[in-house]
């Protein structure tokens, strides 16, 4: 019965994406996909095992976000954050409801940006749906950048978003990471085309009900938008503009993760 | 002792009825109301099989060694820690010499041996529900308890099976598979169980699913009928029976059409909450959960048949009648709350009624063969309606209290939880009342349009909620059903959500947010005895005999559910976690502790008790 309600909706998906790059002139949207982690780097990362601080190996092997900070992406991010119903689970704030506190530096899969995509990517065992096979990896790192915004995570050098939490961290992980050899902060730069920098200038990605680019992204246009209309009164029954989560994979814009970790 | 108190099917229990064996007289044994219950079926007075332990919910015990005399001399009998945390919202469940309880997820069971001290464990089962379902659970992992019937524990995981368990043995008899929690569908409710059927609905109105009640054979755990609560009135078993009282809910398919196109399917209208049974004319009541999406702009209409009380053959599950508590509701009231059957006098006439505490904060006394609406009063502070149109049998919605989407709309009272929430209240028939654990909130909203995406929630609503005027966030009170007026009410700091339980004593019993145990003159509403528990207290007490013919309360302590609302959690003396089950009897004492040498005096509170385990 799923099924009958996933395709229409992967296509009105697939259509948006088609409306978002023709409204942007045609350019591609976002960064040129090789200046994107790859999923072997992503999946090379471990989860951290203190509570969300990884330890020196992970980090060593860890990468940035190349949206982080970038104002421009956290919107969009935000904007994401609302449609995809993250903030149902979330809470609007971040601070949870269903699903956990996005904002206390606890993190039960790690809070280093690569963990939090494949936490997206990939969904969690306790209800957290796999997004991989509906967003493209861009606008999940967009939805990292605002999560990073929100300041309880940690930096791909495990330093912690929260300044109010940094003492904290620093006396659990203090000198010991500065005496690691193995931690060079530097040779997991960014390279400079996909630094926050070069975010393009183009606008963010419009999703269902998103406001226009020029407008605040928490403030969603009418549901009788044409062309961004989730199931409403105009559609025939059980169709959802919105993506469904459960699509083919061959039809995702990227490849299948692996299987989901187990708890 | 038991024997003297004999309830049989039919015959209501009044007033002047009831037993006293070996109590102290109360003061006053008027009826403050004129209502009477009819409780059959009914369980042995001193065992408790079911979540309100008789079919008219009335959450009754007619046991009365403890009474308002002695219940100052309430202390801990034992205690049992399950070794889970979350919301703990059960009431545990005595059959004969053995108590049951149950878990918030995984939904352990406990058998606990009363014939041995200290809450012996016989038997624990494990189901091993999917963790998958924990992120699914709009409002904690909870459960709300289990049914006894025909040697079965029957109840509901929150990954959507129904499971009987033998109650002797901890083996699992049957699991059924009711719904699919790749749609965000949790079960979360108590089932019910009555002529060898049970009955048992989804959760998830926060999240699109399609409500549902079904009926199973309590043997075989086959399913005898589904009724949905949106689409046609083939799903909705909507036939030439049903028949509303009033006009507005009369017509063809307005499980359909009372929506924009298609959206019943993810209309929500969930069945979490109770349902109680009329032997006289075989029918079950029950309410529908709030409409999906909680934005109201995007569904126009009435949305029926979500916020609905529902009357069905309990046979057949053929509506009888229905009755929409909140039309097009925009708050996300509900109208899964109890349903007590009492038989009530108003205007001089004595009426079948059922009387509902909904969500809205309106207090119901609905005529419970027709579904005509007797008496509609405020119980809580409320200003999203200005007054109740008896001829409609509508709600006055108040205009400024509409949300639009994008437009903070500050101070609407009640919230999302409700004048009263799920916690359910409990009716003497010895004074002819209501008691009610209720809310004194209200919440700054704003709406967010939301597009449907399967298994997450398709809810839009962003909300501060605080205290309404008083500052008190609880109260527990006393209602009469007959005028629908309060009689008194106790103020509470922290919200008032666990069940009610009233006793042949005249005492009541309820607990708090912040863990304090209370009992209280069920005439009076004085506090005669305050015990702070572990964690806070959204359980629903229960009163059972044990094998030494002593009467005892018991309480789960463990907050959680929806209780943990950022208003209440933000405060200072708000609890941590907790899961342990309660015992209390006057003197604390218990089997296999030996009382005192009646020279020390019984009553006097002489602690001589000595352990003596081994020989219960």
């Amino acid at each position: 019965m799923l099924n009958k309600f996933v395709q229409p909706a992967f296509i009105a998906f697939s259509v948006m994406l088609g409306a978002c790059s023709h409204s942007e002139g045609g350019s591609a949207a976002g960064p040129p996909a090789t200046g994107l982690p790859s999923a072997g780097e992503i999946t090379a990362v471990p989860m951290g095992h203190i509570a969300g601080i990884t330890d020196s190996a992970a980090l060593a092997r860890s990468i940035p976000n190349p949206y982080e900070g970038n104002p421009q992406a956290v919107a969009s991010g935000k904007a994401l954050y609302i449609k995809m119903n993250c903030a149902g689970c979330h809470a609007y704030n971040g601070k949870g409801n269903m699903g956990p506190d996005l904002t206390d530096t606890y993190w039960r899969y790690g809070g280093l940006p690569a963990e939090i995509y494949s936490s997206i990517h990939d969904g969690r065992a306790e209800g957290m749906p796999a997004w991989g096979s509906q967003l493209p990896p861009q606008e999940i790192w967009k939805l990292v950048a605002y999560i990073q915004s929100l300041g309880g995570t940690y930096s791909a050098d495990g330093t912690p978003r929260n300044a109010q939490r940094a003492e904290l961290v620093a006396s659990e992980l203090g000198s010991q990471r500065e005496d690691d050899a193995a931690w060079v902060p530097s040779a997991k730069a960014p390279p400079d085309e996909v630094s926050p920098a070069a975010e393009p200038a183009s606008a963010p990605m419009s999703y269902p009900g998103e406001a226009p680019p020029s407008e605040a992204p928490s403030s969603p246009a009418p549901m009788s938008s044409p062309g961004a209309t989730p199931s409403t009164a105009t559609k025939p029954a059980g169709t959802a503009a919105v993506p469904s989560r459960r699509l083919p994979p061959a039809a995702a814009p990227a490849p299948p993760p692996p299987a989901t970790p187990s708890p | 002792m038991a024997g003297a108190l004999l309830l049989g099917y039919g015959s209501p229990l009044q007033a002047a009825d009831a037993p006293a064996a070996g109590a102290t007289p109360p003061a006053s044994t008027s009826n403050l109301s004129g209502a009477t219950i009819n409780f059959a079926p009914n369980d042995p007075p001193g065992e408790w099989h079911s979540q309100a332990r008789d079919s008219a919910n009335s959450r009754y015990s007619p046991l009365d060694q403890i009474n308002t005399g002695n219940v100052g001399k309430l202390r801990i009998a034992w205690t049992f820690s399950d070794g889970t945390l979350h919301g703990h919202e059960a009431a545990p469940l005595v059959v004969g010499d053995t108590m049951y309880v149950v878990t918030p997820f995984p939904d352990i069971v406990y058998a606990l041996d009363l014939s041995k001290p200290g809450g012996f464990i016989k038997w624990t089962f494990k189901p091993n529900p999917s963790p998958l379902a924990i992120g699914k659970a709009c409002c904690d992992t909870v459960t709300r308890g289990i049914v006894y019937a025909n040697g079965k524990l029957i109840y509901n995981l929150l990954d959507d099976h129904t499971v009987a368990v033998d109650a002797k043995t901890g083996k699992e008899v049957w699991r059924i598979k009711m719904d699919n929690l790749e749609t965000g569908a949790t079960m979360t409710m108590a089932p019910f169980a009555v002529r060898n059927k049970v009955f048992v609905g989804n959760s998830g109105g926060e999240m699109g699913v399609q409500g549902w009640i079904a009926a199973l054979d309590v043997d075989s755990g086959k399913e005898l009928w589904r009724a949905y609560s949106t689409g046609s009135d083939k799903r909705v078993l909507i036939g030439a029976d049903f028949k509303p009282f009033y006009s507005w809910m009369k017509g063809k398919d307005l499980g359909v059409s009372t929506w924009p196109e298609g959206m019943w399917r993810h209309g929500g209208a969930s069945v979490w909450g109770w349902i109680s049974y009329d032997p006289g004319t075989n029918l079950i009541y029950y309410g529908t959960s709030n409409p999906s999406p909680r934005v109201p702009v995007q569904r126009p209409g009435y949305n029926l048949w979500s916020s609905t009380i529902f009357a069905r053959d309990a046979d057949t599950g053929m509506a009888r009648w229905a009755y929409q508590t909140t039309p097009h509701d925009q708050w996300d009231y509900d109208a899964v709350n109890e349903d007590l059957l009492m038989d009530v006098p108003i205007h001089g006439q004595v009426r079948k009624v059922l009387v509902h505490f909904d969500r809205n904060a309106y207090a119901y006394t609905i005529d419970r063969t027709t579904g005509e609406v007797l008496l509609a009063t405020p119980f809580a502070y409320l200003n999203w309606s200005t007054g109740f149109d008896l001829q409609t049998g509508q709600p006055i919605v108040n205009p400024e209290k509409e949300p639009k989407p994008g437009v903070k709309l500050d101070n609407v009272c009640p919230p999302d939880i409700g004048g009263k929430d799920w916690q359910p209240s409990a009716a003497s028939p010895r004074t002819g009342l209501l008691y009610a654990g209720i809310f004194n909130i209200c919440m700054d909203v704003t709406d967010h349009e939301q597009g449907y995406i399967a298994s997450t929630p398709y809810d839009g609503m962003e909300m501060q909620r605080h205290a309404a005027p008083g500052g008190n966030l609880g109260e527990f009170m006393a209602w009469n059903p007959a005028t629908g007026k309060k009689l008194w009410a106790i103020k509470e700091p922290f919200m008032t959500m666990s069940g009610a339980l009233a006793t042949a004593g005249d005492v009541v019993f309820y607990g708090t947010a912040d863990g304090w145990f209370r009992a209280v003159d069920a005439r009076s509403g004085s506090v005669l005895w305050s015990q702070k528990l572990a964690s806070g207290v959204i359980g629903q007490p229960i009163s059972y005999l044990g094998p030494d013919h002593r009467q005892y309360i018991a309480i789960y302590s463990g907050i959680g559910g929806a209780a943990t609302v950022r208003a209440d959690k933000s405060m200072s003396g708000f609890p941590a976690q907790g899961g342990t089950l309660y015992v209390f009897s006057i003197n604390g004492d218990s089997v296999g502790v030996q009382p005192p040498a009646p020279s020390a005096g019984n009553d006097a509170g002489a602690p001589a008790a000595t352990a003596n385990r081994g020989t219960p």
